[in-house]
């Protein structure tokens, strides 16, 4: 099902949720709404599933008017956060209750809900627990039992509040690519909220990143994670050196730093931020730098370097490669030259207000 | 290390002070508990006991004949019926004023909530009265109600309005906190799987709350087979015809028929105790299922 979202605005009491959100999904596709809390990414779901109501703007389902449906009548599956699960219903009846509630009509035999049921507790790999109670499941069992009761009524969309947040990250990671599987099986237009860049980047063919009730970018996640249209987005996906730097014709250039290789703008002349990414950045052991190396701490994978620039105060951070780490041999209070590989460049004139996001972005890449 | 260090007195001196505190504690713990019993037994278990005896003071066959006798029979029917009438009522009213505040916002909410707690903080004995005040012959809706041949006051009709009252706070009390607590996910995702409201309230809400549901029900027949105070204003104390159990207690009791007296205090207790019984299993159950 495709679905069209037009200036919708929402508030709860006198605070504003939603401010003006468009938003096309196209029919198939697997949709990210990633934000911080706040940023009405759960909002704009319940409002699809027709449990919240917005104040204004239209919603349109396969050219159906969706917002003049009640949920009963919409036909998707919703899956909560904290599962949701009828606690005094067996795993079988619980996953029977969409169907089984239907009036005599409509209503499947008992014996093709009990197939159907058995099916879907397959698909989930939930087959063996059909008699327990919700109770006695792990969370993560809890998560594919409330999938297979969604998915029970024969939904045309899939709605996904953050399916995994209350799972360990192990489980979630399994969940993950196992969702990823049933998406391509079933080719149902899904929708998940979550708070995860990691989560939304592996999932989704787009991601929609939200903040403050306004859509900041829609791109795949290459295009978000390579061209972040603002400030907002680059801070959000954490990790970021922003770097006060004077544009000269089509150069960039940042005191202390070699960015001879950022390679040529199509911008004016003037103060500018770079936003660089502590992976696209290089050092190089010189003595004659002037870079300081203030410390050093190993992550896995990855060795991180904070390193203090020359006469700003200015403490960036740099992520080498184990291997790129152990040819340089750099140790606390060596210099080093700061080479920046890539970055891009906000005009801070024309993107000043988001400033005043900066503090809750910057709270959200610490939690990453 | 020697072994003398290993004596817990000899190494930390301030040890053996605690445990001479600890043995303090415990001959203290041994006072309180045996006062608890003594009070336990000489206001709670000696009263009963005592009721039991004056009831069958006189041998079974006059228990019974007090019992029978058709004023008490007459004020046991009459609680009985009153107490089914008001308590339905009453359960009704607490599912649909919690389901209300648990699961909706709207304005007036909090004085709903106090609104609903006024019983528990009237004296019964002034509801009564102002019951009285309200639809008596001299009363706000006297007139009116006398214009169109309706009574109210001293009628079964007033003994059920005062116990709606008196006990409207019960079941409310009992499923409010629980239903906040459990929200409305589970309601919202059967609504998702196109249950109807009636469907989600029967199939999935009052399951949640059976429990809860029935020890507040419990507590409110309780209460409203043993109201005395606001009942006594309003039945006008008609003997066989508006007099209730604890109305029919008291009424023998100035009579001097205490064996009477007690007889029908006794079937009260006998009331009360399985109430207590009822109530111990169903926390037991609520216990279990938490």
């Amino acid at each position: 099902m495709s679905i069209e979202i037009r200036n919708i605005f929402k508030q709860f009491g006198t605070t504003p949720v939603l401010k003006g959100v468009d938003l096309s999904i196209a029919d198939g596709e697997l949709i990210a709404l990633l934000g911080a809390s706040g940023s009405g990414k759960t909002t704009l779901l319940r409002i699809l599933a027709g449990l919240d109501w917005p104040q204004s703007g239209e919603v349109f389902v396969d050219d159906t008017d969706w917002l003049r449906l009640n949920p009963q009548e919409r036909q998707i599956g919703f899956v909560f956060q904290h599962y949701a699960l009828f606690p005094h219903m067996s795993v079988f009846e619980n996953v029977a209750f969409g169907l089984s509630i239907r009036p005599r009509e409509t209503r499947p035999a008992k014996a093709d809900i009990a197939r159907r049921v058995v099916e879907l507790l397959d698909l989930v790999q939930m087959g063996a627990y059909g008699s327990r109670y919700p109770a006695q499941l792990s969370g993560g069992q809890r998560q594919r039992v409330a999938l297979a009761r969604a998915l029970a009524i024969q939904p045309k969309m899939l709605l996904l509040d953050e399916p995994f947040g209350a799972l360990d990250a192990r489980i979630r990671k399994d969940l993950r690519r196992w969702l990823r599987g049933l998406h391509e099986r079933l080719g149902m237009t899904t929708i998940f909220v979550t708070h995860d860049q990691e989560e939304a980047f592996e999932l989704a063919d787009r991601v929609v990143v939200m903040g403050e009730g306004v859509i900041e970018q829609i791109g795949t996640p290459d295009d978000i994670y390579e061209q972040p249209a603002s400030p907002f987005v680059a801070r959000f996906l954490g990790g970021v050196n922003e770097l006060p730097a004077e544009l000269h014709a089509g150069h960039v250039h940042v005191a202390g730093a070699d960015t001879s290789r950022v390679g040529r703008l199509a911008l004016g002349d003037g103060q500018a931020m770079l936003f660089v990414r502590p992976h696209e950045i290089d050092l190089v052991p010189d003595a004659t730098g002037t870079a300081v190396i203030k410390d050093i701490v190993p992550s896995g994978a990855l060795i991180r370097y904070e390193v203090a620039l020359p006469q700003t105060d200015k403490v960036i951070e740099v992520e080498l490669a184990r291997e790129a780490a152990r040819d340089r041999t750099l140790t606390r209070g060596d210099a080093v030259r700061v080479n920046i590989l890539r970055g891009r460049v906000f005009h801070p004139p024309k993107r000043q207000p988001l400033a005043s996001a900066s503090g809750r972005a910057g709270q959200a890449a610490r939690t990453h | 290390m020697s072994m003398a260090a290993l004596d817990p007195a000899r190494a930390f001196p301030q040890a053996a002070a605690v445990g001479a505190n600890g043995r303090t504690t415990r001959s203290g713990q041994r006072v309180l508990i045996t006062a608890g019993l003594v009070l336990t037994a000489l206001f709670l278990v000696a009263p009963v006991a005592v009721i039991f005896a004056q009831a069958f003071s006189r041998g079974f066959a006059a228990y019974r004949a007090s019992i029978v006798q058709p004023e008490t029979l007459h004020a046991i029917w009459l609680t009985a019926v009153t107490a089914l009438i008001a308590v339905p009522i009453n359960m009704v009213f607490g599912v649909a004023a919690a389901w209300a505040i648990a699961k909706f916002r709207f304005p007036g909410k909090k004085t709903l909530i106090s609104l609903i707690e006024i019983p528990f903080s009237i004296s019964p004995i002034v509801a009564g009265v102002a019951y009285l005040l309200v639809y008596g012959s001299q009363g706000l809706f006297g007139e009116w109600l006398a214009d169109h041949d309706i009574r109210i006051m001293f009628t079964p009709a007033a003994i059920v309005l005062v116990m709606l009252f008196v006990t409207s706070p019960f079941v409310v009390r009992e499923l409010l906190p629980l239903m906040q607590a459990q929200g409305s996910e589970q309601e919202e995702a059967a609504a998702t799987l196109g249950a109807t409201g009636f469907q989600i309230f029967r199939r999935v809400t009052l399951p949640n709350i059976r429990w809860a549901l029935l020890y507040g029900t419990v507590l409110c027949s309780a209460r409203a087979i043993g109201e005395f105070g606001a009942v006594s204003v309003v039945s006008g104390r008609i003997r066989g015809e508006t007099n209730t159990l604890p109305l029919q207690i008291e009424l023998l009791y100035n009579d001097y028929n205490a064996a009477g007296a007690f007889a029908a205090a006794s079937t009260l207790t006998v009331i009360a105790l399985i109430t207590l019984l009822i109530k111990a299993i169903i926390e037991r159950r609520i216990g279990g299922a938490g």
